[in-house]
């Protein structure tokens, strides 16, 4: 036996493995009870055990220091969180749903503006976004699809629901720790994916190649699918390189490709340029076309936004796709959701007051010590403002910011993020979590959605800071379903 | 094969091969330093010359002392062909392309990439010296024994190889060409006494003296030496092998007709003539040629397989 969980508690938060009594949630039941009964030893042997496979894995991450740029060993705590199969058909529906509004919304946007012509979005918004793309108006790319790939991050409060935080349309990253984190687990605690029904996900990279490879111009030869990295000093170079790999396509950098006379997309390749079908691009949309976007971008290739004006090659996600990835107008998606679909949102928005609206406005400004500020796009460079964290100066700052500015802000409540136990010296320790699914959106097909995601950990006792690169963790994320239970 | 990652193997085949030949010339010489009468002022800017970079160093360093002439080789990062720059460079080539090369190559490089920023700073005294060198040496050639073993033979090998080996002719045509201005221009001098050390020194800086010893069976001499390192076809240093070698590894990759035709040339200049027969400018002449034949070789593959 060992104190693994001994006085195991998370008041005032929803526990995700344990209920308010202490006992055992239903999908961690088998988990904690296996765990209970290794001996002191064996625990510290698994989660040493982990370690080493992540660095002989070779899974890292990027950081930057005064150094230079490190690669560091992914941090993952061996405890993984479980969610019921149930529950997250529930939260697929929802993701799926949230997903094609979304699309829907963006290639109305570049075509008839539909929505914002019948009141729903305003005018003004849209106006304001940054990331929208005027070059990219009148474009229909194939199925109508902008946004092939989203990450959409999800919390719960203290009453255990599931909340959506964030959209991310533009080039979300963590899939390959997902994965990643899955192979650790399987090498750690073999006989436990004996015992429980764990649904896959390592079917990631072949679903999301199927999808690309959907998107090609050429559809009488096997397409040639690229993933376009803005390069080696990225902070997710990792993924891209894993990205390639799984799917067999070529890791390209802009200077890589040119555009020929016909407007197609070539490599440059030891045998000659190659023609390039599809471009999974990890650059921001931004720097892909130094013709179109940024003249002083590097990373992008002269010409690329001709040739995929021209139908020539797919690129996702589509150029302009980040017109939704944007604070205020995640704030109206349940309007977005009625309007395309006529249905009721199945996944709940974070409560969020809009500073443009007058009467949200007021709230927020008579109530800033307890909400989350946040600006519209961080493009922005101002930070968040944290109510119940913030000095009497900075809510003053933020005051006048909003006042100057009221669609560049929105505000949230601070929620009181869920906890999973985490291995903190021998010890299981609640520790905030959130959740980041990848969604793959395609033609003629549901989207697909992967089993869980990536979970994310702050490790610090009482932090809700889970990026990596300021002491946040990972955890494996298990769907169990109830049979094997 | 993407040309950015051809041309990231091939420089860094070509770095790591440069990182290896200056630190085996640095132990060879200063060892011959122990055989030398003391009284002889030992010209330390003849290595300058071997790496091309007098100028740089005229500028850099205010005397042309040992303890200048080891920085200036070893550590100085301003210096792009010092052993610090030539193993920093090998690992910003390495980097983009280390799912190429066997997993371990890249942790020698950055292990080998971390050692010389801290070690060549502790470079002076000849002790320390030699067996910071040695590390450099067994490292790189622990990965190119990775490489042989662990690297299937396509086109990622080829290129890395062929850096490698255009890289190894390239130095060591310089060591002939420097050293051998030296040794005969020493000929009248009082130093005749210590030719024959000097020319085994020569030897020891491309690991080719016992080789030497066994296929040439004379003593040894100038003519034979300069004969040994340019022309033998066996012994794997010599630029004709090198070259060879390259023509091997070019041989498997696509269309490269151009650069094997400007391998031949210069092979054929080592077949029309026999440069143990050459001395003073004429020998001088023709190692000329042989860098001439080699920079073209060089910008052959360039312009073939990395500017498209």
């Amino acid at each position: 036996m060992n104190d693994l969980w001994r006085d195991y508690r998370s008041p005032g938060f929803f526990d995700e493995a344990f209920d308010d009594t202490g006992q055992p949630r239903h999908a961690a039941e088998a988990l904690v009870r296996y765990l209970g009964e290794f001996g002191r030893d064996e625990l510290e042997t698994r989660r040493a055990a982990a370690d080493l496979a992540i660095k002989s894995m070779g899974i890292t991450f990027t950081v930057y220091s005064d150094a230079g740029m490190i690669d560091r060993a992914w941090p993952f705590d061996v405890l993984p969180r479980t969610i019921p199969k149930q529950e997250w058909d529930r939260v697929r529906e929802g993701l799926q749903q949230r997903v094609t509004a979304l699309n829907m919304f963006v290639a109305d946007l570049y075509a008839d503006q539909r929505i914002v012509a019948d009141g729903v979005f305003p005018r003004e918004v849209l106006a304001q976004s940054v990331n929208f793309r005027p070059e990219c108006v009148g474009m229909r790319p194939p199925g109508d699809i902008w946004a092939h790939i989203c990450g959409s991050d999800l919390v719960r409060d203290g009453a255990g629901d599931i909340y959506v935080l964030e959209d991310n349309l533009r080039v979300p990253s963590g899939v390959s720790y997902m994965v990643e984190n899955r192979l650790v687990s399987k090498r750690v605690f073999p006989e436990l994916f004996a015992q429980h029904h764990i649904l896959p996900v390592d079917d990631y990279a072949s679903e999301l190649l199927d999808s690309l490879n959907a998107l090609s111009p050429r559809q009488d030869v096997t397409p040639n699918v690229v993933v376009l990295t803005p390069g080696v000093f990225n902070s997710a170079f990792f993924e891209h390189v894993w990205l390639a790999g799984q799917m067999g396509a070529e890791l390209v950098q802009g200077s890589d490709l040119f555009v020929g006379n016909d407007d197609c997309v070539y490599a440059r390749k030891i045998d000659g340029p190659q023609r390039v079908d599809v471009i999974y691009r990890r650059v921001d949309d931004a720097f892909i076309d130094p013709e179109v976007f940024r003249a002083d971008s590097l990373l992008g290739t002269p010409g690329l936004m001709r040739a995929w004006r021209a139908g020539k090659v797919a690129i996702a996600n589509a150029p302009g796709a980040g017109v939704a990835d944007d604070k205020v107008v995640y704030a109206f998606v349940p309007q977005i959701i009625r309007y395309y679909l006529d249905q009721d949102a199945k996944l709940a928005n974070v409560p969020s007051w809009l500073c443009m609206n007058d009467s949200h406005r007021e709230h927020v400004l008579a109530n800033l010590d307890s909400l989350v500020v946040k600006p519209a796009n961080e493009s922005g460079g101002y930070g968040m403002l944290i109510g119940p964290r913030s000095s009497a100066a900075e809510r003053k700052q933020f005051a006048d910011l909003i006042q100057r500015n009221p669609r560049n802000y929105i505000a949230q409540p601070t929620l009181a993020l869920s906890t999973v136990p985490t291995l903190v010296e021998g010890r299981a320790r609640p520790r905030h979590v959130d959740l980041r699914p990848f969604i793959v959106s395609r033609p003629n097909d549901d989207a697909f959605v992967t089993m869980g995601g990536l979970t994310r950990v702050a490790l610090r006792e009482g932090s809700l800071v889970v990026n990596s690169s300021q002491g946040g963790g990972s955890k494996d994320t298990w769907i169990v379903a109830d049979e094997g239970l | 094969m993407l040309s950015r990652l051809a041309q990231n193997l091939f420089w860094a085949g070509r770095y790591i091969e440069r990182a290896e030949s200056s630190s085996r010339l640095i132990n060879a010489t200063s060892l011959l330093l122990l055989d030398m009468p003391r009284a002889t002022a030992f010209d330390w800017r003849a290595l300058v010359e071997i790496v091309g970079a007098e100028d740089l160093f005229a500028q850099r360093y205010p005397d042309d002392s040992e303890g200048s002439v080891m920085r200036f080789l070893v550590a100085d990062r301003m210096h792009s062909s010092s052993i610090a720059s030539c193993l920093a460079n090998a690992r910003e080539n390495l980097r983009s392309a280390r799912d190429l090369v066997p997993r371990e190559v890249w942790e020698d490089i950055n292990g080998l990439h971390l050692f010389i920023a801290d070690e060549g700073q502790h470079i002076e005294s000849r002790l320390a010296r030699s067996r910071v060198m040695d590390h450099v040496v067994r490292n790189a050639r622990h990965m190119a024994g990775l490489i042989e073993s662990g690297m299937s033979r396509d086109a990622a090998y080829d290129m890395f190889m062929l850096g490698l080996q255009i890289e190894r002719a390239d130095m060591t045509t310089r060591i002939i060409d420097v050293r051998s201005a030296d040794l005969l221009h020493e000929a009248a001098s009082e130093l005749r006494p210590y030719q024959t050390v000097q020319w085994i020194s020569v030897l020891k800086s491309l690991s080719a003296f016992q080789m030497y010893r066994r296929h040439v069976r004379v003593r040894v001499t100038g003519a034979g030496v300069i004969r040994f390192l340019l022309a033998d076809s066996a012994f794997p240093r010599s630029v004709r092998f090198c070259l060879n070698a390259a023509a091997d590894h070019l041989a498997r990759l696509p269309t490269s007709s151009d650069c094997v035709a400007a391998i031949d040339s210069a092979v054929q200049r080592l077949d029309d003539t026999d440069p143990g027969t050459l001395t003073g400018y004429r020998l001088s002449e023709f190692l000329d040629r042989m860098q001439i034949e080699l920079n073209t070789i060089g910008e052959t593959i360039q312009s073939r397989y990395f500017q498209q």
